[in-house]
């Protein structure tokens, strides 16, 4: 964007305000972008800022504080005011809490304490919603993953359109019944397969699905916690019963994802436990396009990985059987498609998967002789 | 072969109207606002509604309080004296003469008299 990279000194003479020392002193403490930490990989920020810093000569310009508009200018002083009663109102609410857990003995548990400490959260968010360089950042995607206000502002824009998406791809799909009886994302899931982001729900070439996607968990609370991925594939033909069987394609557990952290599978994830290995989705001939599902489980805690690997079946797997043996709680998910095109048959060769010389017709397709 | 002269149903003359002084040739074209204007744009709405919000607050509390003096009040009232307490909270009967009649319009409501309408 090249408001980002127009240096102070170009803007304030375009502007015809003298670029040296600053005529309103504004300052929006408490929102500094020395605590971002970017999940894009700095993107030059730090380079721009110090830029700046260097070539006003006196204090750094921070053009948003400072443009030269009345009715802006008087805006930003109600917006200022209205901050400062909020963090007061947070601090007394602090000290309220602090002399209640030590004079009456409340602990961290009572329903009081927790709910002082969620009115709390949402006093810090009020603080800083209205602040416009929040907004400047979070439109331009400089999002610092530690602050509250960022967290909500992406939570708030994912549920106005990818989750609503999410679901329709679920429901239409039919996986929610297939799969889980309901679910009720809470984390951004974000898959990437060979480079390429995929939509929910897309058909993907059997080439692309080969090898083990970049899967990226965002939940919008700053907690750390440990998750369970989970790849299903419900659409299994069984010509000997007539139906359809459920395989399991990939478990991994006890990756930890945090606000900091949220590529669970890739480059930049912590070590986890691979339960089940990646086995690629493969769809034979004849048959219909096969779902594939993702459910993001949270673990109440680490899952003992030892005693799991050797017990999974792959082909006497439900959703529904492992998230209740492990207390799992759903908390994302994911779905795309795959059907038989000119690469599975290599691919199935490859992986030495039995089928790729079976092609299935319907029953009612096939006229008995 | 008879010509099909029904059109369907007639768009609502609200909706008419909407699209008939949007799409004059007359009205001016929406603005576009660059990304430093609509940040500005954005900040000086939201402090009006702060600004707006407290002034409601402010209000209500007024009214909160008057409220609660009035209530205060009446209730001195009736420990000091029965009948005059009374006389205070009755209900007048006192009406100007039929306030619920419809004066002519040139946009009805369309369900016209609600004939089940009681007084009180």
């Amino acid at each position: 964007m090249s408001t980002r990279t127009l240096s102070a000194s170009s803007s304030t003479r375009a502007l015809g305000v003298p670029c040296f020392n600053v005529l309103r002193p504004i300052t929006l403490r408490g929102l500094r972008t020395k605590g971002i930490a970017s999940e894009r990989g700095a993107r030059g920020v730090e380079g721009v800022e110090s830029a700046e810093g260097i070539k006003g000569g006196g204090p750094r310009m921070r053009t948003i504080e400072r443009m030269p508009f009345q009715t802006y200018q008087l805006a930003l002083d109600i917006i200022n005011k209205d901050r400062q009663e909020m963090l007061k109102r947070i601090s007394e609410e602090r000290e309220t809490m602090k002399k209640l857990i030590k004079y009456k003995g409340l602990t961290h548990k009572d329903r009081r304490i927790i709910s002082m400490k969620q009115q709390i959260e949402k006093w810090q968010l009020y603080a800083d919603a209205n602040n416009p360089r929040v907004k400047y950042n979070f439109d331009c995607g400089k999002i610092g993953m530690n602050k509250p206000i960022y967290l909500h502002l992406l939570d708030k824009k994912w549920r106005q359109r990818n989750r609503p998406i999410l679901m329709q791809r679920l429901e239409t799909m039919h996986v929610i019944p297939d799969v889980l009886p309901d679910i009720n994302p809470i984390v951004d899931v974000r898959v990437h397969f060979k480079g390429r982001k995929v939509q929910p729900g897309l058909v993907l070439d059997s080439l692309m699905v080969e090898e083990c996607p970049t899967v990226r968990v965002i939940p919008f609370k700053n907690e750390e916690m440990l998750c369970t991925i989970a790849v299903v594939d419900p659409d299994v033909p069984d010509p000997k019963k007539d139906r359809f069987r459920y395989r399991c394609h990939w478990i991994v557990s006890n990756i930890p994802i945090s606000p900091m952290q949220t590529t669970a599978v890739g480059y930049s994830a912590k070590p986890a436990d691979t339960l089940v290995p990646y086995l690629p989705p493969h769809a034979q001939k004849g048959a219909p396009y096969h779902r594939y599902a993702m459910i993001v489980f949270k673990q109440p805690e680490k899952i003992d990985a030892a005693a799991l690997e050797g017990n999974i079946d792959r082909d006497d797997f439900t959703m529904r059987g492992f998230q209740s043996k492990n207390k799992l709680c759903s908390i994302g998910a994911f779905m795309w498609r795959v059907e038989w095109d000119s690469h599975t048959k290599e691919i199935m060769q490859k992986h030495n998967l039995p089928g790729w010389d079976i092609m299935y017709k319907r029953s009612k397709d096939v006229v008995p002789s | 072969m008879a010509k099909k002269s029904k059109k369907g149903a007639p768009t609502d003359i609200r909706v008419r109207l909407i699209r008939y002084s949007l799409y004059h040739p007359r009205t001016p074209r929406p603005l576009r606002f660059g990304t430093m204007r609509m940040l500005r744009h954005w900040t000086i709405h939201r402090a009006w509604k702060l600004f707006q919000a407290a002034q409601r607050k402010e209000r209500e509390h007024e009214l909160e309080r008057q409220y609660n003096k009035m209530r205060d009040a009446c209730e001195e009232l009736r420990l000091t004296s029965q009948g005059l307490y009374e006389r205070a909270v009755a209900k007048s009967t006192f009406r100007y003469p039929i306030v619920e009649f419809r004066i002519p319009t040139d946009t009805p409501a369309k369900g016209g008299w609600n004939h089940e309408w009681k007084r009180g």
